[in-house]
């Protein structure tokens, strides 16, 4: 139930401290809660056994002998791994709790962590993960149907998305308003959009900002 | 003697006259100097009054016969010029007048030359004495008490001031027997040791015990003695010294007493400091707890209960419960005011305990530590918890030289080993900044600190606990960072172990 590595795309919950007592406690916590429990008794070594592409999130302790649970976390922004990030820590210390929120941590729980709690920041990690993945798969697959376009339909595009008719546009790029049309039409057809209100909605979605999660 | 005999033969009336005389006699220049100086010179102890005695005797006999030899001869030769025209008296009567005559005036002489002498012992005695009293004076003023027992009449002789350490009467006779009775039941064994071990090797013993007479406090008394054998190496005599010393004790316990209290009020504040690391040691076992009891809590509600999962989780219960146990335990250890005790201690438990208390103070700190644990267990003899107090002081002071220079952390190496004369070694080094050469020397001075809150107790502490476990502390500058604090304690033999019941 709790250390196998699942092949398929159940989520995991990635434990990390280097108190034995305190993983066997919320592995078998988060088990008869019914997550994948998957536990690490020091950051290096789920730093090297990470696969970012399992879904899931990371329930990390802050004060760790070697690397601490924050360094871990921009470790992990460092290789480009959006992973929820769940701290546990022993001492409440305000200045480090903001520090890790501040880098995106989904919650922060003080030792000794009530279990209703934990599953709770845990489940809504992995929600938020489970979220984040489709928004990124279904950017994924915009970007891909983009990726089909030319550079003159890419061009096109732009001015279609900025609202331009037809006339104006082949005007600008210096060409008939026929041409611009047939360039449309392609642009539609692999963008897999019917109206230039949809097509929009997809231009949004590729911008960085909502790329984040 | 003969000065008896010749009293008896002459009638106490000459008695008066003759002591008159002995005065005038004194007037008489001293015996010529340089035969005395010669007789010191023979003679090794000048000052000694028997000595002296003897010498006078024989001047005085010598001069009260030549005085009676001069004074006969001029009565004899008077008689010749005068007496015999004057007194047309009978020859034979004349020569017995004067054959009286001569003796009288020799006897005179000779009670003459006994007075003398009797008074010069008269007053020699008096030197002693004096001798004996300014003796006896300088020993009480020194709070000495001086006896001496003999063998033969098995009776002690003692000063006043030796029978009022002792709070016995003066006029009791003790015998050794009597005198044993005076030593507290539990110091007998001892005191009767040391005798026999005194009387055995024939040196100067001491031994000092508790006293146990009437009703009166028990006193503590040292008291040193040498035995005099006689030629064929039987006891003569025992005598020697006392002094009192349950001042001295009590003074000694006070202080000790001050020690303690001192120390453990620096435990005390070390506590202080790492109350958050206490706390995280605490908080784990008590998360664990409840992470298990929740999560048993939701098995039992699961539709299929898995009891080997259940009971795993209810072991994990307990065995936190201990751990708790033992932070709490370790606390209240440290918290308490407590005499130092004695047992058998392996170095390496004391280093482990001392990480385990500041581990999370230093992850905090971001200082790493290395333990390198000896080979075999590093016993010695002596008190855990004062020596957990002296590793976690210097584990404190390396974390504090770490952080007080670099943010990044640093490295703090516990070594336990033993040295080539096999004694018992802990090393601990920091990568701080190092000491300061002109600081050395005052490091383990009381209230010296370079800290801005330090009160600076906490290596002379330091310094008292290695010293009263018989070691020694010190500290040097790493070849590269840093420095290294090193501590030697005598290692315990394992023919020792009993130890465990000293105190």
């Amino acid at each position: 139930m709790k250390s196998e590595s699942l092949p398929d795309r159940t989520p995991q919950v990635f434990v990390v401290d280097d108190d034995h007592a305190i993983l066997r406690a919320f592995s078998r916590l988060l088990g008869s809660a019914g997550f994948s429990v998957k536990t690490f008794d020091s950051p290096a070594e789920f730093l090297v056994q990470h696969d970012p592409d399992v879904p899931g999130c990371a329930l990390l302790d802050v004060g760790m002998h070697g690397m601490d649970g924050l360094e871990l976390q921009a470790e992990l922004a460092n290789v480009g791994a959006r992973r929820p990030i769940v701290f546990v820590t022993g001492r409440d210390d305000a200045r480090t709790s903001v520090r890790a929120l501040k880098a995106g941590a989904m919650d922060y729980l003080t030792k000794p962590v009530d279990g209703d709690d934990l599953i709770a920041a845990v489940s809504s990690a992995l929600a938020r993960d489970v979220k984040a993945r489709a928004q990124r798969s279904e950017i994924a697959a915009i970007r891909a149907r983009y990726n089909l376009l030319t550079p003159r339909e890419r061009e096109v595009m732009e001015h279609v998305v900025a609202g331009r008719l037809n006339k104006q546009i082949a005007c600008d790029l210096g060409t008939v308003e026929k041409t611009v049309k047939v360039h449309r039409a392609r642009v539609m057809a692999k963008m897999q959009v019917r109206t230039v209100a949809a097509l929009v909605r997809l231009m949004e979605r590729l911008r960085p900002g909502e790329e984040r999660l | 003697m003969s000065q008896e005999i010749l009293r008896q033969g002459i009638g106490g009336r000459l008695q008066k006259p003759l002591k008159a005389a002995s005065h005038l006699l004194e007037l008489r220049p001293e015996p010529p100097k340089p035969v005395t100086r010669e007789a010191e010179r023979t003679q090794p102890g000048p000052s000694s009054p028997k000595a002296r005695l003897r010498r006078p005797a024989f001047w005085s006999g010598l001069a009260a016969a030549v005085i009676a030899f001069v004074a006969a001869i001029s009565i004899f030769g008077a008689n010749n010029l005068f007496v015999s025209h004057l007194m047309n008296t009978q020859y034979s009567s004349e020569v017995e007048l004067k054959f009286v005559v001569i003796l009288l005036l020799f006897e005179s002489g000779i009670i003459f030359a006994f007075a003398v002498q009797d008074r010069r012992r008269r007053k020699l005695e008096e030197l002693l004495r004096q001798s004996e009293d300014r003796l006896e004076f300088a020993a009480k003023s020194a709070d000495l008490g001086l006896w001496s027992w003999d063998a033969a009449t098995d009776t002690f002789w003692a000063t006043e001031h030796c029978n009022e350490i002792l709070g016995i009467p003066m006029t009791t006779q003790y015998s050794m027997a009597s005198m044993r009775d005076t030593v507290h039941p539990d110091d007998r064994a001892l005191v009767e040791q040391a005798l026999r071990d005194g009387v055995a090797s024939g040196k100067t013993f001491e031994v000092e015990y508790r006293t146990n007479i009437g009703q009166g406090p028990t006193r503590w008394v040292r008291v040193r003695a040498s035995t005099v054998l006689d030629e064929k190496e039987s006891l003569v005599r025992i005598s020697g010294t006392i002094v009192d010393t349950t001042n001295h004790r009590k003074i000694q316990a006070e202080v000790e007493t001050q020690k303690q209290s001192l120390s453990h009020l620096s435990r005390v504040g070390m506590l202080g400091e790492l109350s958050g690391a206490l706390a995280h040691e605490l908080n784990q076992p008590l998360t664990a707890i409840m992470s298990n009891a929740q999560a048993a809590q939701r098995m039992i509600g699961h539709r299929r209960v898995d009891m080997e999962e259940l009971r795993m989780a209810i072991e994990d219960i307990i065995a936190n419960n201990v751990r708790a146990g033992e932070v709490i335990r370790h606390l209240r250890a440290l918290l308490k005011k407590e005499d130092m005790r004695q047992a058998r201690v392996d170095l390496n438990d004391v280093a482990r305990d001392a990480l385990d208390l500041t581990h999370s103070d230093l992850i905090a700190r971001r200082v790493s530590v290395s333990f390198n644990a000896s080979q075999t267990p590093s016993f010695v003899a002596g008190d855990s918890i004062q020596l957990q107090q002296l590793l976690l002081n210097l584990i404190m002071n390396a974390a504090d030289a770490i952080s007080s220079t670099a943010h990044d952390g640093g490295m703090l190496i516990l070594a336990v080993d033993s040295t080539e004369d096999d004694n018992q070694h802990i090393a601990v080094s920091d990568t701080g900044p190092g000491i300061r050469a002109d600081l050395m020397k005052n490091l383990f001075d009381p209230f010296f600190t370079t800290k801005a809150h330090g009160l600076g107790l906490g290596l002379s502490i330091s310094r008292s606990i290695a010293e009263a476990h018989g070691g020694t502390i010190w500290a040097e500058n790493n070849a590269g960072r840093g420095a290294t604090f090193h501590i030697v304690l005598p290692t315990l033999l394992e023919a020792k172990d009993e130890i465990g019941e000293l105190t």
